[in-house]
């Protein structure tokens, strides 16, 4: 990917007086949002294998972010015309994927809140006119201690309920460095970054848990109730996919 | 991955003539590199093996591909064929596609189409059955084999259908976008598939990616007395929970709970046989291991 600064850069140099060309540097805010499942408050869902799940508790860390301008492998049909003139998007292992020029960026790190409903700002930041076909984020650790962390990358504590089973638990994801591991790269997304617009993430922490059985966590020895979710268990291993996978987060503008 | 073919440069020139103008030919081959002759594991310096001690053979890896496309950096045009065909790299690295007639000059854009099987496709090393089945089935893919672990066989015989254009092909050679054609010369490339992605633990970041094989055999069945795997069976491995072939968490080699990992690449559904396809989507290079932009069709 080119560097926005580079091409704010380029676009001062270039597009002084054009103020209402794509290429012009632009104030926009970053905001995140925990998207609800449904009716649901953000949190609450069922989960593909039949738990209800509410989280009492759920946070996760997330940034730097960056604002693309090519479209992403998967973004098939993004647009309406799209229906009528099929287009054909980068797939499968995306390690080859660009993404072409940087619109705007976010390079700090920031916790969003996936219980708490409403966009929470992140930040005012500068970018260039111009469409977002894409994003990628990385899922680096904090750059400080966040208490809603409990120390990890992501902190979720809630209870599953299927059917007479009700199992509190708890647990605590930390993404190792190797690779891609942290990264989530090309989600979807189609936005004309301008001054006003903001930009939200938008987090679905259903995906997170949709694969999780919840019984497959062990009973704890002492008179706690609540089970952990750590690494070796089932639930956390389909935390691990859920939180990186295709769907876990989208992206909007909007004014 | 290692290259059969030792294609020099950009290309072979059969005979020389002017560098700019005119027009020249462009042959394709096609090659599963090693593993379509050896399986695997691959001999060499490392050794391209399973992780998991699974050896495996392929009888059949038939392809249907084409629909070749040249364009320049500057939009022209310089082929766009419907032509496609159906050949078994088990069978050898065939020359499938050649074009004459092409305005010499490089064109930067390259890129062909992993494609369902179709009657008017030429065959190459197929028999009629099996290029029967691919075009009834729809698929792009026939993949025949069997895979051994101690002293165990288990056959498969899976049809794909996950077509694919793999675009923007750079030249694994010299590093450079598309084709280069010369003035009265035949420039030789290559389309090659690299076969082990599909045996790959996670997609994304392929580079400490490893083949493993018991998810998959972890669902054979015995059927007068022969191990098989069906494609359609991989449904029942759930990627966040997959299971031994006795119901038990599957372990890797370390004794830690395996998952396959798709990282944000879509799947229809988080299972094995999804999984798979979307590996599949991944195997097409240009000269070796030059990178296309693997795309959906």
């Amino acid at each position: 990917m080119r560097s926005l600064a580079c091409a704010v850069a380029l676009a001062l140099t270039a597009c002084g007086g054009a103020a209402d060309t794509a290429g012009r540097e632009v104030g926009f805010r970053l905001a995140a949002e925990s998207m609800p499942s449904g009716d649901r408050p953000p949190g609450s869902f069922v989960t593909r294998t039949g738990w209800t799940v509410t989280l009492e508790e759920a946070a996760v860390a997330i940034g730097p972010v960056y604002l693309l301008s090519e479209p992403p492998p998967s973004a098939r049909r993004h647009r309406a015309w799209e229906w009528l003139v099929q287009r054909a998007w980068a797939h499968s292992g995306f390690d080859d994927f660009d993404g072409g020029e940087v619109r705007g960026e976010y390079l700090g790190r920031f916790v969003i809140d996936a219980v708490r409903a409403g966009p929470q700002p992140i930040s005012m930041s500068r970018g260039v006119a111009g469409r977002v076909r894409s994003v990628t984020l990385e899922l680096q650790p904090p750059a400080s201690a966040s208490p809603s962390l409990h120390g990890h990358q992501a902190w979720v504590r809630g209870v599953a309920v299927r059917g007479e089973e009700t199992i509190p638990f708890e647990g605590g994801l930390d993404l190792p460095e190797a690779g891609t591991v942290r990264k989530v790269v090309g989600i979807a997304t189609d936005v004309d970054l301008d001054d006003g617009v903001m930009v939200v993430i938008e987090l679905h922490p259903e995906r997170w848990l949709s694969e999780a059985d919840f019984s497959a966590l062990p009973k704890p020895s002492g008179g706690d109730e609540r089970r952990t979710m750590e690494p070796g268990t089932q639930p956390w291993d389909a935390w691990y996919l859920g939180a990186r996978a295709y769907g876990t987060f989208t992206f909007r503008g909007e004014r | 991955m290692r290259k059969l073919l030792a294609i020099s440069a950009a290309a072979v020139l059969v005979s020389c003539g002017e560098a700019d103008g005119g027009k020249g030919s462009v042959s394709f081959r096609i090659s599963g590199e090693d593993a379509a002759h050896t399986g695997y594991p691959v001999p060499g310096e490392p050794e391209l093996a399973f992780a998991d001690g699974w050896t495996l053979r392929f009888e059949k890896y038939v392809v249907s591909v084409g629909n070749l496309r040249l364009e320049g950096a500057d939009g022209a045009k310089g082929w766009a064929g419907n032509e496609t065909a159906i050949v078994d790299l088990v069978q050898g690295e065939p020359e499938v596609f050649r074009i004459d007639g092409v305005e010499a000059r490089r064109w930067e854009r390259f890129s062909y189409g992993i494609v369902p099987a179709s009657e008017a496709a030429k065959r190459i090393g197929v028999s009629d059955a099996d290029a029967r089945r691919m075009i009834d089935g729809g698929f792009n893919y026939l993949i025949e084999g069997t895979a051994t672990k101690e002293g165990v066989p288990v056959r498969f015989s899976w049809g794909l259908k996950n077509p694919t254009r793999n675009r923007d092909c750079v030249d694994s050679q010299d590093g450079t976008p598309g084709v280069v054609v010369r003035n009265n010369a035949v420039a030789e490339y290559a389309i090659t598939l690299h076969l082990d992605h599909l045996f790959y633990d996670h997609l994304g970041d392929h580079a400490d990616a490893k083949m493993r094989f018991d998810a998959v055999a972890a669902v054979a069945r015995q059927l007068d007395g022969v191990w098989s795997v069906g494609f359609d069976e991989l449904e029942a491995q759930r990627l966040a929970d997959l299971r031994d072939a006795n119901g038990g968490p599957l372990l890797d080699e370390h004794g830690d709970r395996l998952v396959y990992d798709p990282h944000n690449v879509p799947l229809d559904d988080p299972n094995l046989r999804a999984y798979l396809l979307a590996a599949s989507k991944s195997q097409g290079r240009f000269n070796g291991e030059g990178v296309c932009i693997n795309s959906d069709w």
